[in-house]
């Protein structure tokens, strides 16, 4: 995985940068967009639809990117900040002082945008990144299909050449909140006759072309952050094809490291609606002579504990090793070790709870409480989505410890 | 340190390395065990693991002269850690645990000046010092039943102790105590010669080949300063008993990393060559699955360890916490390994020819030896404050 590029300029003066930083984002930064998010609020995603964000929230978002803070490393001319690495590390820390919440998250800042900035023609980019840098366009990610999940290379979405246009045909499965993007990115089959791998294309489609349908698919958390996505002889310029029309399965496979190293982020945070987990078990289950009053329950807490900070430690190495030059294959466990480790926290949160965890909704249970059960249900699809936990475990049997098929 | 190994540190992993392949093969354990080697390790390998600089890794190089050659860069957790990780991938037999670890670093923390004079000929190989901590079966450092009396200007010292590692060998013993006669009763550790009247030495041979002693200690008569330090004021030496037996454990974790990396590489190559159904075993994915947990397992306890040692050479805070992580994390590490390699070598696995039974009986005694995972992990929560 390669970083955005930076600016060329050297820091002028960084103790002078750090200062002006922490001075405009004092004023810029609403109160109410510092401190944790409260159950029920979600980050600001970007797109025309805005509607279920706050006003504070709009405005931390348009004061940010006018500054190209919501994508501090990449340059000016892509809708970046052109901010160098140690300037963008100063902004990172005046940010945690502040406890700012970020102020534009997604797949376009996280997954698209790194890769169309690898791969994607001048055109594209110019045309593309700045509005994802500004968060006016919403993107969704179409990859799995019914009938392509984890083997996703035999995917049958068709994109046939037409000469001027693609013309789209077939349907995509978990697209996140396609139902609110604005733009998908999509791997399509263009050559059906090739081998499965070499025979598909990376487009990027307007969710407002006329012949796209989305439907809400409800998980068993109550939420509908997936659809499915329906095309229908839907027309695409070909100017929307990122590399070459049979070259998507490398940059699909690019795009899928960004999306697993977001994902392995998940288990290090043991936070809980604001408080820590250590709180909580003492606060509902309680300690006798000094230590928690469930024994068992205690030794899991303070094995998790030991886990989140050894995957923390790995993904840690992982830089180090990075920056060295000594890359090994750590970084292909970390997928799979902080999404496993994820859903361990909720079953560990689920046990501190109690039957306090058991509300579905209503008045006798906390804000807290209910926040923590639904995420312990949503938690369940880490091990899944992004390439399940078996598909992990193939890639380092595979690409690290060279076992063959 | 931090989660990459400095220049340095890589150069002294491979004099430590080739010093240890050449003179220390599985094999030489397999012979040590065979012929019941009347020491039960070899002392010319402790003594060229001395020329290295090995053995004064733990001490102040100012009690111990120049003898040792320790450079002024090395030396530490780190290194520590590197030296046992590679003694547990060769099997080597030396007494880095209870010599070094232990005792070496009781004197350092504790000793008068006179008593450290010991350390200079214990970093050249000459004399080697064990720790008597453990009374019962378990590993439990609080619980003392051994008395010192203290009766005018003589201690009488009497008790049991188990699992005294190396002290079939040892010139000289520490012993915890309880030391009796003074203004309030304090826990001691006390230098011993091993061949005091008194002092019963019982030799006792362990699954692994290797040697420890039950020591019986029957009113040896000692001088008051005896005691590690002074008896006056009463030495508190239970903290840093507690700490030495931590770091003890965490340099005994480094041993059991390399047992459980050289496990896994020959298990590896295994699955890369026997043959079943007509197809190589490597190519089964049940297997595959396992090979990469295991993989994932390994690589989580390296991150732990390193920073665990580099914790304790800066001194942080929380190096106990790191110290608790690493022994606990590298005890369940251990059973994984031992159980993946012995299952999927299959029936060589089980035969005495093989050398996985050696690592298999090895790693259960090094995941015993200073507290298993259950002890360790206790103590973690215990400073996590539940």
């Amino acid at each position: 995985m390669s970083s955005p590029p930076t600016s060329p300029e050297p820091p002028a003066d960084l103790d002078a940068f750090r200062e002006d930083t922490r001075r405009w984002l004092a004023d810029a930064c609403p109160q109410s967009m510092r401190g944790p998010v409260p159950p029920g609020e979600g980050l600001n995603w970007g797109g025309s639809d805005q509607a279920d964000q706050s006003e504070d929230s709009r405005l931390w978002l348009t004061r940010m990117a006018e500054q190209g803070f919501t994508l501090p490393e990449w340059p000016v001319e892509y809708g970046g900040g052109g901010l160098n690495r140690a300037e963008a590390k100063i902004l990172r820390q005046e940010l945690k002082a502040l406890r700012a919440r970020p102020a534009l998250t997604g797949v376009g800042q996280l997954l698209l945008g790194p890769v169309l900035l690898e791969v994607g023609s001048e055109t594209q980019k110019l045309e593309h990144l700045p509005k994802i840098a500004r968060g006016q366009v919403r993107w969704c990610q179409g990859y799995s299909e019914p009938g392509a999940g984890s083997d996703l290379a035999s995917l049958q979405c068709r994109a046939e050449d037409q000469g001027h246009h693609y013309l789209v045909n077939g349907s995509k499965l978990w697209t996140s909140y396609a139902d609110r993007a604005d733009w998908i990115f999509c791997l399509v089959r263009t050559d059906p006759d090739a081998k499965k791998h070499d025979g598909i294309g990376f487009l990027l489609i307007d969710m407002k072309s006329p012949g796209i349908s989305t439907s809400k698919i409800r998980l068993i958390s109550g939420e509908s952050p997936f659809c499915e996505t329906f095309f229908e002889n839907v027309t695409v310029p070909k100017a929307q094809m990122l590399g070459e029309p049979t070259g998507g399965w490398g940059i699909a496979k690019k795009l899928l490291q960004y999306e697993r190293s977001a994902a392995a982020s998940l288990g290090g945070s043991s936070a809980v609606g604001g408080g820590s987990m250590l709180e909580l078990a003492k606060e509902v289950v309680g300690l006798q002579h000094g230590t928690l009053a469930d024994p068992e329950l205690r030794l899991r807490i303070a094995q998790l504990k030991m886990d989140q900070s050894a995957m923390a430690l790995s993904a840690r190495r992982v830089g180090e090793e990075k920056r060295e030059g000594t890359v090994g294959g750590t970084g292909a466990i970390l997928k799979y070790v902080g999404t496993e480790l994820n859903k361990k926290r909720y079953e560990v949160l689920m046990s501190i709870l109690g039957t306090q965890g058991l509300g579905w909704d209503g008045s006798e249970y906390k804000p807290r409480d209910l926040a923590t059960t639904r995420a312990w249900l949503r938690s369940k699809a880490n091990s899944i989505e992004g390439g399940t936990s078996e598909i992990q475990l193939n890639i380092i049997a595979k690409r690290v410890l060279g076992m063959p098929d | 340190m931090a989660l990459v190994l400095t220049e340095t540190q890589t150069e002294f992993r491979r004099s430590v390395r080739a010093l240890l392949h050449a003179n220390s093969p599985v094999s030489e354990h397999r012979r040590l065990r065979n012929e019941a080697d009347p020491d039960g390790l070899s002392r010319k390998l402790w003594r060229q693991m001395a020329t290295l600089g090995c053995l004064g890794l733990d001490t102040d190089p100012d009690d111990t002269g120049d003898s040792t050659g320790t450079e002024s860069e090395l030396g530490g957790m780190a290194e520590l850690g590197l030296v046992l990780e590679q003694c547990g991938r060769q099997l080597a037999a030396t007494p880095m645990i209870s010599c070094i670890l232990l005792s070496s670093r009781l004197l350092t923390e504790l000793g008068t000046k006179r008593q450290r004079a010991l350390l200079t000929e214990v970093a050249t190989g000459d004399l080697l010092i064990a720790t008597a901590y453990q009374e019962g079966s378990r590993h439990n450092p609080e619980h003392v039943d051994t008395v010192a009396q203290l009766l005018g200007d003589q201690l009488s010292l009497s008790g049991e102790k188990r699992f005294v590692i190396d002290g079939h060998i040892a010139d000289w013993l520490l012993v915890s105590a309880n030391i009796e006669g003074l203004s309030e009763p304090s826990l001691g550790i006390l230098l011993v010669k091993a061949d005091s009247p008194g002092v019963d030495l019982t030799r006792t041979t362990l699954i692994d080949g290797r040697n420890s002693a039950t020591v019986r200690l029957n009113d040896v008569k000692l001088p008051r300063n005896a005691v590690l330090g002074d008896v006056s004021p009463p030495p508190h030496h239970a903290t840093v008993l507690e700490e030495v037996l931590a770091r003890a454990a965490l340099a005994q974790a480094a041993e059991m990393m390399g047992i459980a990396a050289e496990l896994f590489e020959r298990t590896q190559e295994h699955l890369r060559t026997r043959e079943q159904f007509g197809q190589k075993l490597a190519s089964f994915q049940a297997l595959k699955h396992r090979m990469a947990h295991w993989y994932i397992e390994l690589e989580l306890s390296r991150s732990v360890l390193m920073d665990a040692n580099s914790g304790v050479d800066e001194g942080r805070d929380d190096w106990m916490s790191l110290a608790h992580h690493g022994k606990a994390r590298l005890g369940r590490l251990c059973s994984l390994a031992t159980a993946e390699a012995v299952q999927l070598h299959g029936g060589i696995g089980v035969t005495d020819e093989s050398d996985i039974g050696l690592f298999l009986k090895r790693a259960k005694v090094a995941e015993l030896t200073l507290g298993d995972s259950s002890f360790h992990t206790d103590a973690y929560a215990r400073r996590l404050g539940i």
